[in-house]
């Protein structure tokens, strides 16, 4: 299920996996361990900016610059993930490697939009950040 | 609904309403009454010191309009001008906080029609009254002449004002004078009104509440001298070495035939350097003094007593330092006057330094985004009060504030230049550490943020300004920890 959600997902942009040899280790290993990992990873930064930041601490980095930081920092670590998960499965790389780790960096980006307009009416410093919708107040 | 009349006779009425107007801004709260009606009555409609409190109570007015009925917080107190508190229009005189003279601008001769009166009578004006006190122009006011003010204020009795204010005086209402003992205006008015309006055959509707209203007097003593021109130079001026003289045979006066008054207030200073000497028009603008700020809270003072409290016999209360400086701090206030003002105008103090030197930079944080403030600074009338209010040249906050630090008996509570948050209140600053960075802009701006989750306004100005109330308060219990 899982593993046939996140194929779907990079193979709807990537195409078929290349080598053709390693296909089956994308769709089983590679595609739901990075989905899994950008999934939580997004979610925790995003936690991590409203809630410990700016609602525990008050520290101050409440600016919009200071989201696009996050939101830099969880690109950086998508755009790694698939080169580690890759070759730490003993899959050859191949120009779809890369392929695949830009994609993945476009999804954290969306993915930590999303989960910020979600989650960002529970911060008391940075609600509005990076912007006021959709809340009124 | 019970409501406060107070009347600010000449030039030092004007200013103590300035400080009493500066009081209600920071909060300072003032019991027993719903609104106050100041009544500016100076017939020096140019007077400079009686200028500028109009704008600012006309400025202070739409402030308090901005935030609605509160009961308490900056601004809360309502004030209203004497044409509108009839509240259904009916007031056929002049919407102003300030009493129409009606121009009188002709010498007190002609006034008083010298030239048509028998000649014994003339002697007897000749007697009462030097040969400049005729010929003086009245619109200038009467240049610490109270013989010349008692002769023409008596008039205003029988004016369409005073009737309306008598007609719209109710029972429970009380009314405070504040006038000066050593002037002209001060000196007349304050005892003919009050004689006018305890007169049991006086010709004024509602006598019988006006006759029995509680009433309080601010009697100011000399407190300034005045420059005096050089020897040979005829010039026009007011003598203040006549002040302590003038003082005295008024407060004989007063001793034998001023009835009527629950509480009068005595407050009076050792001049220091003598003052410009401008007998009237708009140069008479003196600077902000300590003893009009002190002076405004005897009307708080006032206030405080409850009507059984104040309904026996008169009583008299005189102002002391605990200590005799120079430059005064919150703890040379008595305990009581200190708990009644030191932490409302520090919370003022804190957010007009805010607001004006950084509030511009928080575009981005939650408050100021949250009701869009960076674009209601630019468009909305009352931010532009607001800011007139703290900033104007002439009769704001900051100017205020650095007149009563001109002085050699300065008011120096508050540290007027100094930027950082935990230097300026001079008899309490914050320590601060490595990890403990006292007030700062993130600690304010975090107070500001968190103040405004629990504000439901999403009316800028209103949200902007219960979040200072707030924030400021935050701020000065945990940190300052001012008690």
């Amino acid at each position: 299920m899982i593993q046939n959600f996140f194929a779907g997902l990079y193979e709807l942009i990537l195409g078929r996996p290349m080598p053709a040899n390693f296909t089956n280790d994308y769709r089983e290993v590679v595609f739901p361990n990075t989905g899994l990992q950008l999934f939580i990873i997004s979610l925790a930064l995003v936690v991590i900016y409203y809630y410990v930041l700016n609602r525990m601490m008050s520290t101050g980095f409440y600016k919009t610059q200071h989201w696009v930081l996050f939101l830099v920092l969880n690109a950086i670590i998508a755009f790694i993930i698939p080169i580690v998960q890759v070759n730490s499965n003993g899959i050859e790389s191949h120009s779809y490697t890369y392929m695949f780790a830009f994609v993945n960096m476009v999804y954290s980006l969306i993915l930590f939009f999303l989960f910020s307009i979600l989650l960002k009416r529970g911060s008391v410093q940075a609600w509005t950040t990076p912007m006021k919708w959709p809340h009124k107040r | 609904m019970a409501k406060l009349f107070v009347f600010g006779i000449g030039g030092t009425g004007s200013r103590v309403i300035r400080s009493l107007v500066m009081l209600m801004a920071a909060g300072v709260k003032i019991q027993n009454c719903d609104k106050i009606v100041p009544i500016i009555i100076d017939p020096d409609t140019q007077n400079g010191d009686m200028n500028r409190t109009v704008e600012l109570l006309k400025t202070y007015k739409h402030l308090h309009d901005g935030l609605g009925r509160r009961e308490e917080g900056f601004f809360h107190t309502d004030i209203s001008t004497l044409s509108s508190i009839a509240g259904d229009g009916t007031g056929k005189i002049r919407d102003s906080f300030v009493y129409d003279f009606g121009g009188i601008n002709k010498p007190f001769k002609d006034h008083v029609g010298y030239n048509q009166l028998d000649i014994d009578s003339q002697a007897l004006v000749d007697l009462l009254f030097t040969p400049e006190n005729l010929s003086n122009s009245l619109d200038v006011g009467f240049r610490g002449s109270p013989n010349v003010g008692s002769v023409v204020l008596n008039e205003i009795i029988d004016s369409p004002e005073m009737r309306f204010f008598a007609s719209n005086f109710q029972a429970g209402d009380r009314i405070f004078f504040v006038s000066s003992i050593f002037g002209g205006t001060g000196a007349a008015g304050f005892p003919l009104l009050l004689k006018n309006f305890k007169d049991v055959h006086t010709t004024l509707p509602n006598a019988a509440s006006l006759n029995s209203a509680l009433t309080g007097a601010m009697v100011v003593l000399p407190y300034f001298s005045l420059e005096q021109p050089a020897a040979g130079v005829q010039a026009d001026f007011i003598d203040s070495n006549a002040f302590t003289t003038k003082a005295k045979d008024a407060l004989s006066y007063y001793q034998h035939h001023l009835g009527g008054v629950n509480a009068v207030y005595y407050m009076g200073d050792t001049p220091d350097k003598p003052l410009e000497n401008n007998p009237g028009r708009a140069s008479q603008k003196n600077d902000a003094h300590l003893v009009e700020l002190l002076s405004a809270l005897a009307i708080v003072d006032f206030m405080d007593y409850s009507d059984n409290e104040l309904s026996g016999a008169e009583v008299y209360h005189e102002f002391g330092l605990r200590e005799d400086v120079s430059h005064v701090q919150f703890s040379h206030l008595d305990q009581e006057t200190r708990d009644r003002v030191a932490k409302q105008l520090i919370r003022f103090h804190y957010f007009e330094r805010y607001y004006t030197a950084h509030m511009p930079d928080d575009a981005q944080a939650a408050y100021a985004k949250g009701v869009d403030l960076t674009s209601a600074l630019r468009n909305e009338p009352i931010f532009k009060e607001l800011n007139k209010f703290l900033t104007h040249p002439d009769f704001g906050y900051q100017t205020w504030l650095k007149e009563l630090n001109r002085k050699d008996r300065t008011f120096a509570a508050l540290n007027i230049n100094e930027t950082d948050f935990n230097r300026m209140v001079a008899d309490k600053q914050i320590e601060t550490g490595f990890l403990n960075k006292g007030i700062h802009q993130g600690a304010f701006v975090k107070e500001l943020n968190r103040a405004s989750e629990s504000i439901s306004d999403r009316d800028a100005y209103k949200a902007t300004i219960k979040a200072f109330e707030a924030a400021t308060e935050a701020l000065v219990d945990s940190k300052l920890k001012y008690a």
